[in-house]
């Protein structure tokens, strides 16, 4: 037989749905015919690689699913979709899609499921012939008039903005939550999409009113944010983030743990406005870098989780600028008590948001725990010179650089070279002896394990003084609740070595990173944080 | 597909414990559909299969129905795989991302082209049809024999067997389309 005759047989051999007189003929061919074999040979890594990357990403699912699938089976009916992501507690943010298409649902179209209450376009529900939330499907339809009809009378629960996305949340969410409407502004790529859904941006007490939100959301310029699987925010595929919306709980400052590399940042202002009254390390805040008298107040800089870190060198007055941005930009000035038991001080923001400028006073009282205690922190540039210059080599994207604890400008970054989904970049930054540098990288979840870091820091010699290992000097961070501590101090979570990453990828790091000596590296997660700390070149 | 196999279709039905059997399986069926689900969309699928394998077990007119007689496992990743296609029909197609990270040029071949090749087999995979994709998933990544293939794909045993060689050769041949054999052949 020929190779033409045998390329079908060939193509399903893999699969082992072949007879054993097909098989024979197949092995009788290809034993003279080595391109034949190689063919097979080819077709037979793809199917393993196939069986690897299904391996390598197998994850224990959690016991929170089985327990939920467990009650819905004896309850004999499906929790509602939005009820199974309800975190135990924290802000929780409900907006409104359609449970079909995931579409944008004005509130003057939406329906709802009458077994369920999932959000549906009325002729969504129809096209599908039954409530498309998980295990409900009901058939009856209950249109938005019928609600609004019923629900009247007992309007006086809800503010009149947020009437019929209160009623509707506030039956998912469960009792005693008041929930407003905020005009959500998404910021993207310069482009400000309003989009006009009802959120709730946290539980809120009676009483309590929640008068502006804004969402700034940052995306690397590559990925679908659909890949997010619509739990966090669905996007149109053409236009990405044109016409997001928010449907599940956000937390200040979460960093999403995406295939993509997605960086909420969110203020909001309430009539309690924070920055007016007295701080208790809620949610919202993020964190005070202060050093040699210059303070940085970042705003959930994806470090919020309600921890102040101070960097502080016992009391003084700190001052300095704070903000990233026009509309954040601002003076902060701070008090620190002896014992660091309290910080008090004023703040005046040039603009904020639409208000113009303002003004206030702040207090707040940390929780003891929350403070960093030991040495007096070290101040970089102290030590001796170890490295003038660095080269960064990514399989994924590096995001913000943190240079002992303050991010690096991106003047002294540059990009020399990218390929596919590589990126080789150097930094001309000087190292001394105790400075630490905290690298955020990213990659598409599908490609968690197989991601790399790896980088080499040059002597004024160009000799190499040290490189990425896994071995030691370089900590991998993987959990936002520890990040603070992890980029603001040189000691923080230096408690875990990085991990080699994969073998695979450690000759085309040498390769591209000419005459290093270092091994790629990786944390645990699709997004990360690696640090290094500066000592005797190595 | 051990003990199962005897379960009857009534209310009583331990899904608990079809749960530890079998969602592992689907997990490995959802993550070889390459369809660049991350974990909670994994988890959302995993567990609408499940409220749906309790809706079809208790309501016996349901379809695709389970009748009792045969092994449960492959019924479970029939219902999985609908589940899937759903998923596919909601979801727009995903855009191919460029291709991966080629250090190909950079004298040090092997480990660029390991990278280079995952990357072909992920497009031929996206290129197959959903079907197409279920079919080969079930067969190469869950093992089913062609019985329970059958079962999964709600078909007869010669029927699932066409499809899932169409689906290898299909798949083979978008692989040299994209050209991880020449390549192969090349080196």
């Amino acid at each position: 037989m020929t190779c033409a005759e045998l390329e079908e047989r060939l193509a399903v051999a893999p699969l082992d749905t072949l007879d054993a007189a097909e098989r024979a003929a197949l092995a009788a061919h290809t034993e003279g015919c080595p391109p034949c074999t190689e063919r097979l040979r080819a077709l037979e890594a793809a199917y393993a690689w196939l069986e690897d990357a299904v391996s390598e990403e197998e994850e224990p699912l959690p016991a929170a699913l089985r327990e939920r699938i467990v009650a819905a089976a004896e309850e004999g009916r499906a929790p509602a979709a939005t009820a199974t992501k309800k975190p135990a507690s924290g802000p929780k943010r409900i907006a409104l899609s359609c449970s079909y298409c995931h579409g944008e649902l004005p509130r003057g179209l939406s329906a709802f499921c009458a077994g369920c209450l999932a959000p549906h376009h009325a002729d969504c529900f129809e096209e599908h012939g039954r409530c498309s939330a998980m295990g409900c499907g009901e058939t009856r339809l209950i249109r938005r008039e019928a609600i609004v009809a019923a629900a009247r009378p007992r309007r006086r629960l809800a503010s009149a903005i947020g009437f019929a996305a209160g009623l509707l949340v506030g039956a998912l969410a469960g009792a005693g939550t008041m929930l407003y409407q905020e005009n959500i502004h998404v910021t993207y790529d310069s482009k400000s999409v309003p989009i006009d859904v009802p959120v709730a941006t946290r539980d809120l007490k009676p009483g309590e009113v929640v008068t502006k939100a804004d969402i700034t959301i940052q995306q690397f310029p590559y990925g679908v944010i659909d890949a997010l699987g619509g739990t966090h925010f669905a996007a149109n595929e053409s236009d990405r983030l044109e016409g997001a919306r928010v449907l599940a709980p956000i937390r200040a400052g979460q960093v999403f743990q995406g295939p993509h590399f997605v960086r909420p940042k969110i203020t909001w202002e309430t009539a309690r406005d924070p920055l007016t009254g007295t701080w208790d390390g809620g949610a919202e805040w993020g964190e005070v870098i202060i050093e040699d008298g210059r303070g940085v107040y970042s705003a959930n800089r994806g470090t919020g989780q309600g921890r102040l870190v101070l960097h502080d060198k016992g009391e003084r007055v700190y001052s300095g600028t704070w903000g990233e941005s026009a509309q954040r930009h601002g003076t902060l000035e701070l008090t620190v008590a002896p014992d660091r038991s309290r910080v008090a001080g004023t703040w005046r923001a040039v603009a904020w948001g639409s208000s113009g400028p303002s003004s206030g006073t702040l207090a707040w009282t940390p929780r003891k725990e929350s403070l960093p205690s030991g040495p007096e922190p070290i101040v970089g540039g102290r030590g001796a010179l170890v490295a003038k210059r660095m080269e960064v080599l990514v399989e994924g994207l590096v995001g913000e650089i943190w240079l002992n604890g303050l991010p690096l400008p991106d003047a002294f970054r540059h990009t020399k070279s990218a390929s596919g989904d590589a990126r080789l970049e150097e930094l001309a930054v000087d190292l001394r002896e105790g400075d630490w540098l905290v690298f955020e990288v990213a990659t598409d979840h599908s490609r968690v394990g197989r991601a790399f870091f790896g980088a080499s820091a040059f002597d004024p010699a160009g000799a190499v003084a040290f490189a990425t290992r896994s071995t030691g000097g370089w900590f991998a961070c993987d959990d936002i609740e520890r990040l603070g501590a992890f980029v603001s101090l040189r000691d923080g979570g230096t408690d875990r070595f990085a991990t080699a990453a994969p073998s695979s990828s450690a000759a085309a790091f040498n390769t591209f990173l000419d005459g290093t000596t270092g091994e790629p590296i990786w944390g645990k997660r699709s997004t990360t944080w690696l640090k290094c700390v500066v000592s005797q070149a190595r | 597909m051990t003990a199962e196999s005897e379960l009857l279709v009534d209310a009583n039905v331990d899904i608990g414990r079809l749960y530890d059997e079998h969602a592992p399986r689907v997990q490995r069926f959802l993550l070889g559909l390459r369809l660049r689900l991350d974990r909670s969309a994994i988890e959302d699928a995993v567990q609408e299969t499940f409220l749906r394998l309790i809706r079809l077990l208790r309501e016996p007119g349901a379809s695709p129905s389970y009748d009792g007689s045969r092994p449960l496992g492959p019924y479970i990743l029939g219902v999985a795989r609908h589940v899937a296609l759903d998923l596919c029909r909601r979801r727009p197609a995903v855009r191919l991302l460029e291709p991966h990270v080629s250090f190909a040029t950079s004298g040090e071949p092997d480990a660029a082209r390991s990278l280079e090749q995952r990357d072909l087999v992920e497009r031929a995979m996206s290129a197959l049809a959903p079907e197409q994709r279920t079919a080969l998933v079930l067969r190469h990544v869950n093992g089913l024999p062609m019985e329970e293939l059958a079962t999964a794909l709600d078909c007869s045993v010669p029927t699932a067997r066409s499809r899932v060689e169409n689906a290898a050769r299909l798949f083979a041949l978008e692989l040299r389309r994209t050209g991880l054999e020449r390549k192969e052949l090349s080196s």
